[in-house]
């Protein structure tokens, strides 16, 4: 094997500002009014697991799998915690007065906004171009907050 | 010499041509439909993110390679996965009954894909879902592994409802609702925390050492997981679960007085196997208690899991508290009422009596051929009775077991050419039982008089 199993995790925090950063790029080619359906799908996934706090890295196992000896000691949440902190700061900072909850909704609509009308699952939303505004101020935020250097 | 961006943009160009030769000449359009486009998709998104990244971004480019890594393991698994080496209708039954509950409850949500691929190993089952959270995926795909040596055994297929279990949990918006079943399920017992599970692990299977920091708190969860996917599997495949557990798991249990280094990742199969029977008889699924005549069929069946357990719990096994097993099996039972097909569905014994004679003629279990007089000439005027899959592989087990006692079949040779044959039938029940649901399916597309039920393609 050319490098170990442990380097080949993938880290969350620099995922999600890939997304964030390519759905940024999207939108000013297009000035502002569309994203990539990949790209708004991945951060409706991110704004679930902030939703629902579901932060977690454990893999499935096989009903019958044992992991090798060697497996014991890399699993580790830091990225995951980063990432949740990052979703944090970006709520406190935009929406401070909103849950978790309706948070992450909110954004989820302004994101969906940026998607072709023909595969929006809701034709209308209440936000218009302010939704297209909240969605570019949460992704430069985010993008900020997961570039940070980890305390 | 590449430069690091150079190289992963001709990795790029090599796993594009490797999807356009997977797949090529070994299933239909419809089928890989979906899986192309996906990865088309997939590999898009990974050029734009490689075209927008610099030489300088080093992290960027390597989580860039990470998804591309994933994507050609996921290429190449597909491209393993050949109709020959698998039970497909198997694997499509139980993608039908599975895919609601792992669909993310998200707006712009599509259902996951699954494909199927034979692994070597004689327990190889596993269900491999795409990590959660945010990556460069749109629609998942789950693989399922099948043992190869094991292909047409579909009996023993019915541990892969174990596997769902492990793929629902990755589903965000149920999480918290299984976590809850979970600590119901452990309450009170000694693994209802990570130090209890250590000291129980300590004194009963003989681990001395913790490992390196989190490493007990990471097999607690696991365990807790572990417990909680085995009473989905019996919820999800019935009585079947119970016995491909334990025909399939006994084998591998580790010998009394082994020593483990180390928490093991799953908890020893004796403890499970006293917490399953416990759900089943919570789940009234030890149909001979009745002492009908009709459910007498089931009595060799039951009684050979039943006395396992009671037998297991006198040995001083039981770890998880019985009247905790079956809240949480109640609870569980609720939650994944709450999705289509999801469900073992109620079973009705006189369908079951009509398999087993079918069985008994070294036919397909099917009631339809049973009954006779009523088939194919039929269709035009009725639909006809679809049977869970589940249903028939229940009645294969209960077959066995009837069978299994008698003299005949104590030879070794005897023995797993019954095995084989039963197997056999009911592989080939559930694909005669697929087709009448593709054909009421088209028939039901086709129908503008509505005088034909509107059918399920599966």
């Amino acid at each position: 094997m050319l490098i170990s199993p442990s380097s080949r995790s993938s880290d969350p925090v620099v995922m999600s500002r890939i997304i964030a950063r390519t759905m940024l790029q999207e939108m000013e080619k297009s000035l502002g009014k569309s994203a990539s359906r990949i790209s708004v799908v991945n951060m409706l996934r991110l704004l679930e697991m902030y939703r629902y706090d579901s932060f977690r890295s454990r893999n499935a196992l096989g009903v019958l799998e044992h992991p090798r000896v060697n497996d014991l000691s890399a699993s580790t949440d830091a990225g995951l915690i980063r990432l949740r902190d990052a979703l944090a700061s970006v709520h406190h900072k935009l929406l401070p007065q909103l849950s978790a909850e309706n948070f992450s909704m909110s954004i989820s609509e302004a994101l969906m906004k940026l998607m072709p009308q023909d595969q929006r699952s809701e034709t209308t939303s209440p936000h218009g171009d302010a939704g297209h505004s909240l969605a570019k101020r949460f992704l430069k935020n985010l993008t900020k907050a997961l570039s940070a250097q980890p305390a | 010499m590449f430069s690091p961006k150079d190289y992963l943009l001709v990795e790029w160009a090599n796993v594009r041509r490797n999807l356009q030769e997977t797949l090529r000449f070994r299933y239909s359009e419809s089928h890989i439909r979906d899986f192309y486009a996906e990865c088309e998709e997939r590999l898009d998104y990974i050029k734009k993110n490689l075209d927008a990244t610099s030489t300088k971004e080093t992290s960027d480019l390597r989580e860039i390679a990470l998804s591309l890594d994933n994507l050609a393991h996921l290429i190449a698994r597909v491209e393993r996965s050949h109709l020959e080496e698998f039970s497909w209708p198997f694997g499509d039954a139980l993608a039908h009954v599975a895919k609601h509950i792992c669909t993310e409850q998200l707006a712009l949500q599509r259902e996951p894909l699954f494909f199927f691929a034979a692994e070597g190993g004689i327990n190889s089952y596993a269900i491999r879902p795409e990590k959660q959270g945010p990556s460069a995926v749109d629609q998942k795909i789950f693989s399922v592994i099948f043992p190869r040596s094991l292909k047409d055994h579909v009996l023993l297929h019915a541990i892969l409802a174990h596997e769902v279990g492990h793929a629902a949990y990755a589903t965000d918006s149920i999480l918290h609702d299984l976590q809850r079943i979970c600590e119901t399920l452990i309450a009170g017992s000694p693994v209802a925390t990570p130090n209890g599970m250590f000291a129980w692990c300590k004194n009963n299977i003989g681990v001395v050492n913790k490992g390196s920091s989190g490493v007990v708190a990471e097999r607690h969860a696991s365990w807790t997981e572990e417990f909680y996917c085995d009473l989905f599997g019996l919820i999800l495949c019935g009585p079947s679960y119970l016995c491909a557990f334990q025909s399939m798991l006994e084998p591998m249990a580790l010998p009394k007085g082994t020593a483990s280094q180390f928490v093991p990742s799953h908890p020893p199969f004796e403890c499970r196997m006293i917490a399953l029977v416990e759900a089943a008889t919570e789940l009234g699924f030890f149909y001979s208690r009745d002492r009908k005549d009709k459910e007498s069929l089931a009595r060799t069946f039951d009684a050979a899991l039943i006395d396992k357990a009671s037998n297991l719990r006198a040995a001083g096994h039981s770890l998880l508290i019985s009247r905790n097993v079956r809240k949480a099996t109640r609870e569980l039972m609720a939650l994944m009422g709450r999705f289509d097909d999801l469900v073992f569905p109620p079973l009705d014994f006189e369908l079951i009596q009509k398999l087993d004679r079918a069985l008994e003629r070294n036919i397909p279990p099917t009631e339809g051929i049973v009954a006779g007089g009523k088939r194919i000439r039929q269709w035009e005027d009725r639909v006809p009775d679809r049977i869970d899959f589940r249903h028939i592989l229940y009645a294969g087990w209960v077959h066995w077991s009837n069978k299994r006692k008698l003299p005949i079949y104590k030879e070794v040779d005897s023995m797993e050419k019954l095995f084989s044959t039963i197997n056999r039938l009911c592989s080939h029940a559930i694909l005669q039982q697929q087709s009448i649901g593709w054909w009421i399916h088209n028939l039901s597309r086709k129908s503008h008089d509505g005088s034909v039920e509107k059918g399920n393609p599966r």
